[in-house]
């Protein structure tokens, strides 16, 4: 009944062209990249890409309008002081955050593990949608690389003091922060950090 | 009998309009205006974000350096219309506590001459 209405809905929340993941039950794409400060806007476009196909993934023409509403992506984002909790701010914040952590993890990559002098080097990123349950979706992202072992898991991740100004440090932070989930593992010389976010509906 | 002296106060405020990403590549920069501000005698600067539609802890330290610049100085740094995904980030940084955010140019104005 609502098809039309729905789609066009999605399309405005995300701004997106036509999802290309309508009828399936796994989404995944992974794409390999140069190690380099040009490829973080890409990854930020593959991000919102993957990110914006998510709900016509989740079959919205299947569910009725006002169960469309209660999609959550998130957990703490959503609830911003003076705003409700609307498919498109918690959507918008989900995308965001997962655009975040990535540029964050890629950033440290390319900057702390080639070390900004190895134009040979590159990460690949998988990004990759699993139903935890009948509500629970996961978002899993996966980024590998063939720099030095590193392991963001065991890094610091004490909540930088906002007063002391501190001018670095917030990085590791927010990964650690934005992520439900973050393992780590090395194998065969390369460094792979899965990244885990839930959404339910 | 009154002596009317008229006379007009300048004061210098920097003003700021950022579009597109603020991250990695784009903090040096930012950064780099801090300097430009600070050589000519500028400590208040104003930071229109409404074009930015993504910020990264790069983007957000250039900021904090910002901040911690003009204050020192005697000034401050404000920031407008920081769009509501990047706010959200601040406020899990609680970094709103440090940063004064505003709306409009305007308001941020009255914020700096009237605090």
């Amino acid at each position: 009944m609502n098809k039309d209405n729905q789609s066009k809905q999605v399309k405005n929340d995300s701004e997106a062209k036509t999802p290309v993941y309508n009828k399936m039950t796994q989404a995944v794409i992974e794409v390999s990249l140069p190690a380099n400060y040009d490829s973080l806007p890409l990854i930020g476009t593959i991000v919102r890409e993957f990110c914006a196909a998510l709900p016509r993934f989740l079959k919205p023409e299947n569910i009725p309008d006002a169960a469309m509403k209660r999609y959550r992506f998130g957990t703490g984002m959503l609830k911003l002081p003076g705003s409700e909790a609307t498919i498109t701010a918690g959507y918008s914040h989900f995308v965001y955050s997962v655009e975040l952590i990535l540029q964050e993890v890629a950033s440290n990559i390319i900057r702390h593990g080639y070390g900004e002098k190895n134009p040979e080097a590159g990460l690949s990123l998988t990004l990759s949608v699993e139903q935890v349950n009948f509500r629970q979706y996961a978002l899993v992202v996966e980024v590998s690389d063939t720099a030095p072992a590193f392991n963001p898991v065991l890094s610091e991740v004490e909540q930088p003091n906002p007063l002391e100004l501190r001018e670095s440090g917030y990085g590791m932070y927010l990964i650690h922060k934005l992520t439900d989930k973050l393992e780590y593992s090395r194998r065969d010389d390369r460094n792979y950090l899965k990244m885990v976010k839930y959404f339910s509906q | 009998m009154i002596k009317i002296e008229q006379r007009e106060v300048i004061i210098k405020i920097g003003a700021l309009r950022l579009t597109g990403r603020l991250d990695l590549q784009a903090g040096p920069e930012l950064r780099n205006s801090w300097q430009q501000f600070s050589e000519h005698g500028i400590n208040s600067v104003l930071v229109d974000l409404h074009q930015v539609e993504f910020i990264d802890s790069v983007g957000i330290s250039a900021l904090v350096s910002g901040l911690k610049q003009m204050r020192s100085r005697g000034g401050d740094l404000k920031l407008i219309g920081l769009q509501s995904s990047a706010r959200a980030i601040f406020e899990l940084m609680m970094l709103d506590k440090v940063f004064e955010i505003y709306n409009s140019e305007e308001e941020a104005l009255k914020g700096i001459l009237f605090r």
